[in-house]
């Protein structure tokens, strides 16, 4: 059950599989994600992969002495590309990869165009999401959905890539999905249907208990990626962005031409191995730590450079010098701009609110601290706008809502018509009237007392005390008491224990703060194994996009506002 | 219906792929997990968690191959209209006919070594006359299934020859007249080891005569000392005498018997003689015929030779000044490079040969039949209008 791990076995076995020799490695828009996410450029290089081409790319030179590994996406469009390669083939012989189940026509049509007979190999190879951390992926779709309802060319590319994630982690699993999502259950039938019709590839040894697959929706739980994280992982996607591990920092006052643009991968980034889960106050004192190891070695390698043995041990080291310094230096301008961020744009304090209006139930008090902090200059417009969503998520149907007074304090900051709209569409996308379950005030007796224990105890950190509702679903799920009703079976199979491998996968995106419970409950529950997906990785600002793109409200609400509009005209 | 097949086909399946599996270094230790994990076979280990070095995957290549060669049939039936495909496919097939002819001379390379092994002992008991003579009628069958190849591809040569262009002919020709010279080198050390077979025997049997004409002389005098034994001995005592007698029976069957094995001895001797004197009769005819196919190639040649020496004649103005010279040269030169093509000269050229070599298509002799045809081409550009006074044999 790790994703980086079987992604990275699929590359490693095209590699080996084309024998000895050059080879230049042909993808496509999405496998280039995918392998960058496994693979780094230099890893590769050692295995003899020279050249990196994409194959929708039109002038790429002819070099008969490379053999060509086509790693592909099954499209009708990479179909098409690699026809027209075969025809005038550019390199000597071709192994080719498809990431996911090509039809048999496409097999046939392929084959046509091999007038010159350089292809070797056709082969599935499931690589099809892009592999985050060993226990999340994704698979890089915005907007999924249109409405309630699925796209229909992203459900196929979801269906796709979660049934190759199946496959790739050799699990025939049950599925459950989540009632109150039509996109839920639609997704959950599409990939029962593929697992019936594929039945053959789904043939695994069979394990006592069988793997659990928990389709959910993100309109359930539109609170987590309304908040700011405080983990370094998080937080960093959060302020700056992480896409397919790659961080843009261009915007980043002073930066140095060479960190414009960082990768964070917790693969070959020790340092970041060990602290993405790690919250912002522990990152700063390891940080501190590993500029303290890198101050002790820098004056001792360019000190004694006086006799060839010297010399000799310091070209030895200086490749791992340099490594180290590179991960000093990013790692110090991230952290650097984190912290700026922090303070320029208040954020413990707005946090602190948003925390404040996500667990806890005192209305009075939470609408004087958004208020007070809608008249704080330093907050931005960003903020104010996530601020006032969060109050009306929560208390959309509480009696005494002042939601308008907030719209109008909001207008007044001068918070711009896109955030005031967000508002009503947050709460069309992720209200009480859409979801399924009770985020805020809890139903049964033991999940009351749980909640008055942890008001006794207090909470070990302010800024941390949110728990995502994936939390809580897992952990009903994993003791066996996550109701029928709520989250049936498709199918007739069900489970009867416990389950032990679990996939969720998140419609409409996950969250690293979600990656980092379903982490946190791998680590705690023994014997149970948990990989989270979604149909992307969400900060605030790309789920408010995901909103807009799924345009409901903004279609109810314009036509409404017509409607007033010619009635205040009469 | 296709069959999907999904794993470790392209290994297994012999005789359908054969293109990578050689190159391909595919250790079982480590791709035997990887391919056959998804098949449920081990129920033993089935509810062992699953190795952590196995991956899903399907294998394609299988229905691709056979996609390829339905496609490959139904091409076949309607005839390709691309031509430059279809020459590169004949061409294909002359180089595979060649080839597979140069497989075969080595294959007969080695019997001859074999044989030659065994003619060349001079041991007289450990004489294995039947597996030479049955070396010598499977070597000799192979020079005529030879032979009759190689006709056949100076035929296809030939058959094609006006179509394709005047390098390819070369070349092609070049190839038959390697091959035909490695066949006649062999043809060649085919009898000279017929003939030291021959040699062979003739010692051995006069070697036998000398040892063995005693008892041959003695034979007809043996049964009347042993015709009179019996009766002397018989006088006196029975017991004795009928030892005697029984002697006296067991040495005449013997005695037969050695004049039975000596006859059929001889006579296959006899035999084998005849044998390898009709092999070589036929080795003759087989010289013959090869001698006439290089005769035809001479021609083609020569008349090559005659248009580059029309060319010559046309254009250089140096040679225009000496034109009986001219003719007379061109009236000699066809003459004297036909020399280098009989036969005797061939083989006189020919290095010795290996039979492991043989399959091999580098011309080795080409260098030596072919530069006078190839020189104008590589030392001059040729002028436009040569192709004209170029007479191609077809």
């Amino acid at each position: 059950m790790n994703v980086v791990f079987a992604v990275k076995q699929y590359i490693s076995k095209m590699i080996e599989d084309s024998g000895p020799g050059m080879k230049v490695l042909l993808m496509d828009k999405e496998t280039t994600g995918i392998v960058s996410m496994v693979y780094t450029q230099s890893e590769i290089l050692q295995k003899e992969v020279y050249l990196f081409e994409r194959i929708d790319s039109q002038n790429r030179e002819i070099m008969k002495h490379l053999k060509a590994i086509c790693f592909l996406r099954p499209t009708k469009e990479n179909v098409d590309y690699l026809i027209q390669e075969l025809r005038r083939p550019k390199y000597s012989i071709y192994f080719i990869y498809f990431s996911n189940v090509i039809s048999k026509s496409d097999v046939k049509s392929l084959a046509e165009a091999d007038e010159q007979e350089v292809v070797a190999e056709v082969q599935e190879f499931y690589g099809d999401y892009i592999a985050v951390n060993p226990h999340l992926f994704s698979l890089n779709i915005l907007g999924c959905c249109q409405g309630r309802n699925w796209d229909p060319a992203q459900l196929s590319r979801t269906t796709q890539g979660l049934t190759a994630l199946l496959l790739s982690l050799k699990k025939c699993p049950v599925i459950r999905y989540q009632l109150s999502s039509e996109a839920a259950k639609t997704l959950a039938e599409c990939v029962k249907q593929v697992i019936s019709k594929e039945y053959e590839l789904f043939e695994f040894r069979r394990t006592e208990v069988p793997p659990l697959l928990l389709i959910l929706d993100r309109c359930d739980d539109a609170i987590t990626p309304l908040l700011n994280q405080w983990t370094y992982q998080a937080m960093v996607h959060e302020l700056l962005g992480i896409k397919n591990n790659r961080i843009d920092l261009s915007r980043v006052p002073g930066i140095s031409k060479d960190l414009r643009e960082v990768v964070l991968s917790a693969e070959n980034d020790e340092f970041y191995a060990n602290n993405m889960h790690l919250n912002f106050a522990e990152i700063g004192s390891n940080i501190k730590n590993l500029m303290e190891d890198f101050q002790k070695k820098k004056p001792k390698e360019q000190q004694k450079l006086e006799s060839i043995a010297d010399m000799k041990a310091f070209v030895e080291n200086y490749p791992q010098f340099k490594k180290m310094s590179g991960t000093v230096s990013k790692h110090v301008t991230v952290v650097g701009e984190l912290s700026r961020l922090v303070s320029e744009r208040n954020l413990l304090e707005v946090s602190e609110v948003e925390q404040e209006l996500a667990c806890q139930n005192d209305h009075s008090s939470a609408l004087q601290n958004v208020k007070r902090l809608l008249q704080n200059p330093k907050v931005t417009e960003f903020d104010a706008a996530r601020l006032v969503m969060l109050y009306a998520l929560h208390y959309e149907r509480h009696s005494s809502n002042s939601l308008p007074g907030l719209l109008v304090d909001l207008r007044n900051k001068g918070v711009s018509e896109k955030y005031r709209k967000l508002v009503s569409a947050v709460v069309e996308y992720g209200g009480k009237r859409v979801r399924g379950s009770d985020l805020f005030s809890p139903k049964d007796a033991v999940a009351i007392t749980k909640q008055f224990l942890k008001g006794l105890k207090g909470v070990e950190n302010v800024y941390t005390q949110h728990q995502p509702f994936l939390h809580e679903t897992l952990d009903h799920l994993i003791k066996g008491k996550l109701k029928e009703s709520l989250y049936p079976y498709v199918g007739l199979s069900t489970l009867r224990d416990r389950p032990q491998d679990i996939i969720v996968f998140v419609i409409g995106g996950a969250t690293y703060e979600e990656a980092l419970t379903v982490y946190n409950l791998n680590c705690s529950t023994p014997g149970v194994r948990i990989v989270l997906g979604g149909t992307t990785v969400h900060n605030t600002k790309s789920f408010l996009e995901e909103v807009l793109a799924s345009g409901l409200h903004s279609r109810s609400k314009e036509s409404s506002q017509a409607i007033s509009r010619s009635a205040s005209r009469r | 219906m296709i069959p999907r097949k999904r794993h470790g086909a392209k290994n297994t399946d012999q005789g359908v792929y054969l293109g990578l599996s050689k190159t391909q270094v595919l250790s079982p230790a480590s791709a035997g997990p990887g391919r056959c994990d998804i098949a449920p076979a081990t129920p033993p280990a089935a509810l062992a968690p699953n190795p952590p070095d196995s991956m899903s995957c399907r294998d394609r290549t299988q229905e691709f191959l056979s996609a390829c060669r339905s496609l490959q049939s139904r091409q076949n039936g309607i005839q390709t209209n691309k031509p430059t495909l279809r020459a590169a496919r004949q061409h294909s097939e002359f180089t595979l006919m060649a080839k597979h002819i140069g497989k075969d001379l080595s294959n007969t390379f080695t019997k001859l070594e074999k044989l030659t092994i065994l003619a060349k002992r001079k041991s007289l008991f450990d004489d294995k006359a039947v597996e030479i003579e049955e070396l010598t009628y499977i070597i000799k069958q192979d020079i005529n299934s030879l032979n009759k190849q190689i006709a056949q591809l100076q035929d296809f040569v030939r058959a094609k020859g006006t179509q394709s262009g005047r390098h390819l002919q070369t070349h092609s020709n070049t190839i038959v007249v390697s091959l035909q010279s490695k066949l006649a080198s062999m043809s060649n050390d085919f009898k000279s080891v017929l003939e030291v077979r021959t040699e062979n025997l003739k010692q051995q049997r006069s070697r036998r005569e000398q040892f063995s004409r005693a008892p041959v002389s003695a034979l007809p005098l043996a049964p009347n000392h042993l015709g009179g034994g019996p009766v002397v001995l018989g006088a006196d005592s029975p017991a004795s005498r009928e030892v005697a007698i029984d002697m006296a029976d067991a040495r005449t069957s013997q005695q037969l018997q050695l004049i039975d094995e000596q006859d059929s001895y001889i006579q296959s001797r006899a035999d084998t003689m005849q044998n390898i004197e009709s092999t070589i009769v036929e080795l003759g005819s087989i010289f013959q015929q090869l001698a006439h196919m290089v005769k035809e190639q001479e021609e083609t040649i020569q008349s090559w030779l005659q248009g580059r020496t029309a060319w010559q004649r046309r254009n250089s103005s140096w040679w225009a000044e000496g034109r009986k010279a001219a003719k007379q040269q061109g009236s000699k030169q066809p003459v004297k490079s036909s020399n280098p093509l009989s036969v005797p000269c061939i083989l006189s050229r020919l290095p010795t040969l290996r039979a492991g070599n043989t399959h091999c298509l580098n011309p080795g002799i080409s260098p030596s039949v072919i530069p006078s045809i190839t020189d104008p081409s590589s030392k001059r550009p040729r002028p436009s209008h040569l192709q004209r006074a170029l007479p191609m044999t077809a």
